[in-house]
């Protein structure tokens, strides 16, 4: 019971009324709770057995709803004191308890008639407690009690029934938005607080409504509102607008730059970092914004020197140079007393540094690196990494420092990020190689991760036999195979083995070593030892080479994926085809040698987890909803088998009114086009909607069919579908693109009732072109011997020579061609090496519909003016009639 | 993204003794992942401790949440927001919590100096007048919204009980006999 208990040793000079309460019994506290029920109603004793009450409570006792359900009833006998002081504690222990108890809706005729008492006090306090008690069958009955508080003339009042109806949007929004009139004129109320909770609530009231909201805001800020939560709240307002609507005006942009000028630093701090936070801002606001922080560097105050130097940082990110003229004062935050902010200052001035200051600022993180936690050294860790980049010469003393970080005490997620860190600066600058893996060869010798060992001894296996002296690597090796866990063993194994395949001097001793393992006591280590072993015996090269070196075709992920979904299907009796799988990593989460830095989630970005996660649903599970709902579509049910569902193309912007996506689903002799339509307003309902596709080339295909949406209502997702059908053999495979319209009968809804108006009235909006390209028809496949395969067949006449308008890198022009193609890159050949002039891309995959194998090989190389990409392809396969359509996709 | 301004911008207030012991703590979301049942909230403030114990706890990161913190006297009070959020308003918050904490160890009877300008602040204060503590906490926070800042409205809100503190105190102790004498 006394969880406190051991405490009151250490405090000696602790009183007796602390020991009282810290030794408080609940069970006691609970009968003295009949204080309550005496007649006349004794203040003193029953404020005591309330503050014992909040005492419990703010120890994490929990009370059981029975329990709860007493207190709160006795509780409500206080209501006939006349002792002020009394009653507002009972206020917030029926608050407290109104949570847990049942029936406490009891209450609410007590609560009504206090909040028309004439003592401001009880008003303002029964109120905030109906809000916790009522839900939305109750409070159409007290509308008028809310009505009417809001528009009180006592700020108290007013405050706590624009906060109560703000928590009540979340119940009966509804009921709340009716109120917008009230609201509206206590935004005039001089109370600072009342300004900013009715800002709060009407813009919540109209959030959905974009025009309004855009209303509100334009004559909020022409209305110069003095209270600075307010104005701070009316800033991200204009934010909100700008960043919703694009817009041109700069009338926002105007108010939030008036609004750096504030005498309250709050305002000014919120200006200054929506201003570095809005991509349209001028350099001249920026610059202005920048002088603000700069003021803030230089305060007594720490939260203020957090502040700017946190928004620096991020705008340090985008914008460099804007950052630069705080240099000096960032300088001096180095040695500043809180940590936090010191880190922030340094990795911003690493961020804009140059080369010549570069050694300087890393010795002195150095110095105190021991004094800042894991999620600052991170952060650190980060701008570390993004130096190698800009100053690749001085990858030594990056790579001593990370190695550094590597061998402190550290967590898990911090030596990860040190990993990946380092891993990434050996992938940009070759030179760095040997240092780096010296160091990390020092560095499994004691790390505590295993995970962590298996990555190193992996990289150590791929980059150690292409150095000068790969036998230096082998003893630091062979030492995991002696001396650590079965999973890290397996993986020294495998090591080991790479060094036999690519280093042939060494092949003799690698199989010595190899027929040592033969006998460890876990499985995993003693299968891969006798399986390379006997393929090292038979000298198979390319099978070793597939087990060892080859990646697996496809993330590991989408495989697991895939894998699952076959075995869950009743019918196995087709093999599993890799083909199937993914290659588009949904989510980059695997310790990726390059692509991690990418992701910028640097401190302060502010991550919030529900955006984060939401996207990760994609791909493969919305593929299988939708074949599931595809399959009870009557009309579609002769068509047979699906054999390819392409991915999702939008065809709106996200942000406009209708939402429209669309997913190809090929069959044998016809194309579905599944529409995904997203109705965003609410004042309308769609009915009958439907995609009318008008095809480039009617002749190559026939029309037969659509189904169309009855209703669309707001936010409420459907599909509707076109279907055409195809004949390659009579047709050829149908080149065409479509212009698409979205045809429908909008209808007039009542937003707050939902009633809708009868007459529509028929209305269209445009959508993108749709087309259909050679990636519809074609899946992936991997051969793990692109050459053999492509010598076998026959030679077409001469490459056929293109170019890609507009594509200016050759990274760009790799993705086009992949994702035109839909064809699997080979050999990594889907990278471009940094600062290369030309690239070569090979392809492999095979038509749905025969499984004729087809092979591409892509020359690139960017135009002489540098904005166009020159490409030269050659197609080969058994069937012409494909090469001729995937030619068809370029010219 | 949910481009809401967020008018939910405090996340919790936490008082805490100088040995790390909860004197009193308000979590407004119980949502977020660090104060989902009462071993969350322990364990939160256990490492809000520990990070402070070395600093002067002005600012900490932990995870997606910004704190600002004071350290006075035996005690370490804490305003939690959003990594997201504007750490000045939460300055603000911390700044009329703590002359609420003030103003409760400078009343007369609280067993510390009547002194105004020189306020010892006290765990044992804060726990002689917990009831005032929580109320005063109510009127600044309604469920992570910010309520009143103004310390003098606040201290208006909160009428004082009529009798004398001394004569609250003389009925505490008897209490204290009577929880006494029943163990």
């Amino acid at each position: 019971m006394n969880k406190f208990g051991e405490k009151k040793d250490d405090d000696s000079e602790s009183n007796s009324s602390e020991l009282m309460l810290i030794n408080l019994d609940k069970g006691q506290v609970i009968q003295e709770k009949r204080a309550f029920n005496e007649t006349p109603v004794q203040p003193r004793k029953c404020s005591l057995v309330i503050s014992q009450f909040l005492f419990l409570l703010a120890r994490g006792d929990s009370f059981t709803p029975n329990e709860a359900t007493d207190i709160f009833f006795a509780a409500t006998k206080l209501f006939q004191s006349k002792d002020i002081p009394l009653r507002r504690l009972m206020y917030l222990l029926l608050k407290e308890f109104s949570t847990i108890s049942k029936d406490a809706i009891i209450v609410i005729s007590s609560l009504t008639k206090d909040v028309i008492h004439k003592i401001e006090l009880y008003r303002a306090n029964a109120i905030r407690i109906l809000c916790k008690i009522t839900d939305s069958s109750i409070l159409p009955q007290l509308e008028r009690y809310f009505k009417q508080a809001i528009v009180d003339k006592d700020p108290h009042v007013s405050s706590a029934a624009l906060v109560s109806s703000i928590h009540l949007l979340k119940v009966s929004p509804e009921v709340v938005k009716r109120w917008a009139n009230e609201v509206q004129e206590s935004i005039s109320n001089k109370s600072n607080m009342v300004q900013y909770h009715a800002l709060a609530l009407l813009h919540r009231i109209k959030q959905h409504d974009r025009l309004a909201v855009r209303k509100l805001v334009n004559s909020l800020i022409k209305n110069s509102v003095k209270s600075p939560y307010a104005q701070a709240y009316l800033i991200r307002c204009a934010v909100e607008v700008i960043e919703e609507t694009h817009t041109e005006d700069r009338v926002y942009f105007e108010y939030i730059e008036s609004c750096l000028r504030s005498k309250n630093e709050m305002v000014a701090y919120e200006a200054a970092r929506s201003i570095c936070s809005l991509k349209g801002a001028t350099p001249k606001e920026i610059t202005s914004a920048v002088g603000i922080l700069q003021m803030f560097l230089c305060s007594t105050k720490s939260t203020l020197r957090f502040a700017a130097v946190r928004t620096l940082n991020k705008l340090a990110q985008t914008n460099p140079t804007a950052v630069i003229p705080c240099n000096l004062d960032m300088e001096n935050l180095i040695s500043d007393s809180n940590r936090s902010i010191a880190t922030l200052a340094i990795t911003t001035l690493l961020q804009v540094g140059n080369e010549s200051n570069v050694d300087r600022l890393i010795k002195q993180i150095a110095n105190f690196l021991g004094d800042i936690n894991d999620e600052f050294k991170i952060v650190v860790v980060k701008a570390i990494t993004n130096l190698s980049t800009k100053f690749p010469k001085k990858f030594r003393h990056l790579i001593t420092f990370l190695n550094k970080i590597l061998r402190d005490e550290g967590s898990l997620q911090l030596k990860q990020s040190t990993l990946d860190a380092i891993l990434y600066v050996v992938n940009t600058i070759p030179d760095s190689k040997e240092i780096a893996l010296s160091e990390l060869c020092e560095f499994i010798e004691d790390c505590e991760f295993p995970d962590l060992s298996v990555q190193i001894l992996n990289l150590l296996g791929q980059e150690g036999p292409l150095t000068n002296t790969p036998n230096k690597y082998i003893r630091y090796i062979y030492n995991r195979v002696l001396l650590d866990s079965g999973i890290i063993r397996a993986a020294a194994v495998t090591s080991i083995a790479k060094f036999g395949l690519l280093y042939e001097p060494m092949k003799e001793k690698i199989m010595i070593l190899l027929k040592r393992c033969l006998l460890d006591e876990d499985d995993e280590v003693r299968d891969r030892a006798t399986l390379y072993l006997s393929l090292f015996k038979e000298d198979n090269k390319r099978v070793l080479e597939r087990v060892l070196i080859d990646d697996l075709p496809v993330p590991t992920q989408n495989l697991q994926r895939s894998l699952e979904a076959y075995l869950a299907q009743d019918d196995t009796t087709d093999p599993f085809d890799i083909g199937t799988v993914s290659t588009v990593l949904e989510q980059t989460q695997s310790p990726t040698i390059s692509g991690k830095l990418s992701q910028t989630n640097q401190l302060g970005a502010s991550s919030s987890p529900t955006n984060a996660s939401t996207p990760g649903l994609s791909a493969a599970e919305s593929v299988n909803q939708d074949l599931a709902k595809l399959a009870q579509i009557p009309q579609f049910a002769t068509y047979g088998r699906v054999l390819k569902s392409t991915e999702l193309v939008e065809l709106t912007e996200s942000e406009s009114e209708y939402v429209v996506s669309c997913v190809k689903h090929i069959y044998k002799e016809n194309i579905v086009f599944q529409f995904n339509c997203t109705n965003t307003l609410d004042e309308q309902r769609l009915d009958q909607v439907q995609v009318k596709m008008v095809p480039s080339n009617p002749k190559s295909m026939k029309n037969l069919g659509f189904m169309a949406i009855d209703q669309l209502k707001c936010n409420d997702p459907q599909s509707c579908y076109v279907s055409i059908g195809y004949n390659i053999q009579q047709a050829g495979y149908p080149i065409v693109s479509f212009t698409n319209t979205l045809k429908f009968k909008a209808v007039d809804v009542d937003p707050s009732t939902g009633e809708a108006d009868d007459s529509g009235f028929d209305d269209q909006y445009p959508l993108e072109r749709l087309e259909i390209v050679p990636s519809d028809f074609i899946q992936k496949t991997y051969t793990s011997n692109f050459k053999e395969e492509w010598e076998k067949l026959p030679d077409p006449p001469k490459p056929t020579c293109f170019q890609l308008l507009g594509v200016k890198t050759l990274k760009a022009a790799t993705q086009e061609i992949i994702s035109t193609l839909g064809m699997a890159p080979l050999d990594k050949t889907e990278q471009v090496p940094d600062k290369s002039q030309k690239h070569q891309i090979l392809l492999s995959g095979k038509s749905i519909h025969t499984g004729t194998l087809i092979y591409a090989q892509a020359r690139i190389k960017p135009d002489a003016s540098g904005s166009n990409t020159d490409v030269a392809l050659v197609v080969k396969s058994s069937d012409e009639d494909l090469i001729d359509f995937v030619y068809s996709a370029f010219i | 993204m949910n481009l809401l301004p967020d008018i939910y911008q405090v996340k919790a207030i936490i008082i805490l003794d100088k040995n790390g012991n909860r004197i009193c703590s308000n979590f407004y979301d119980l949502d977020l992942k660090e104060f989902k049942t009462e071993k969350d909230k322990r364990e939160f403030e256990k490492v809000l401790y520990n990070k402070s114990k070395s600093s002067n706890c002005e600012l900490e990161l932990i995870e997606q949440l910004l704190v600002v913190g004071n350290k006075t006297g035996d005690i370490m009070v804490f305003v939690i927001g959003l990594q997201s959020g504007n750490e000045i308003a939460l300055l603000d918050v911390l700044t009329t919590v703590m002359s609420c904490i003030k103003k409760i160890c400078s009343q007369p009877g609280s067993l510390t100096t009547e002194d105004s300008s020189n306020v010892t602040i006290s765990k044992k204060s804060l726990l002689n007048d917990f009831s005032t503590l929580k109320l005063y906490l109510d009127e600044i926070i309604s469920d992570g919204i910010i309520f009143e800042l103004e310390d003098d409205t606040i201290f208006s809100r909160i009428p004082l009980p009529d009798q004398t503190i001394v004569n609250a105190i003389e009925m505490a102790k008897e209490k204290i006999s009577y929880f006494t004498s029943s163990r």
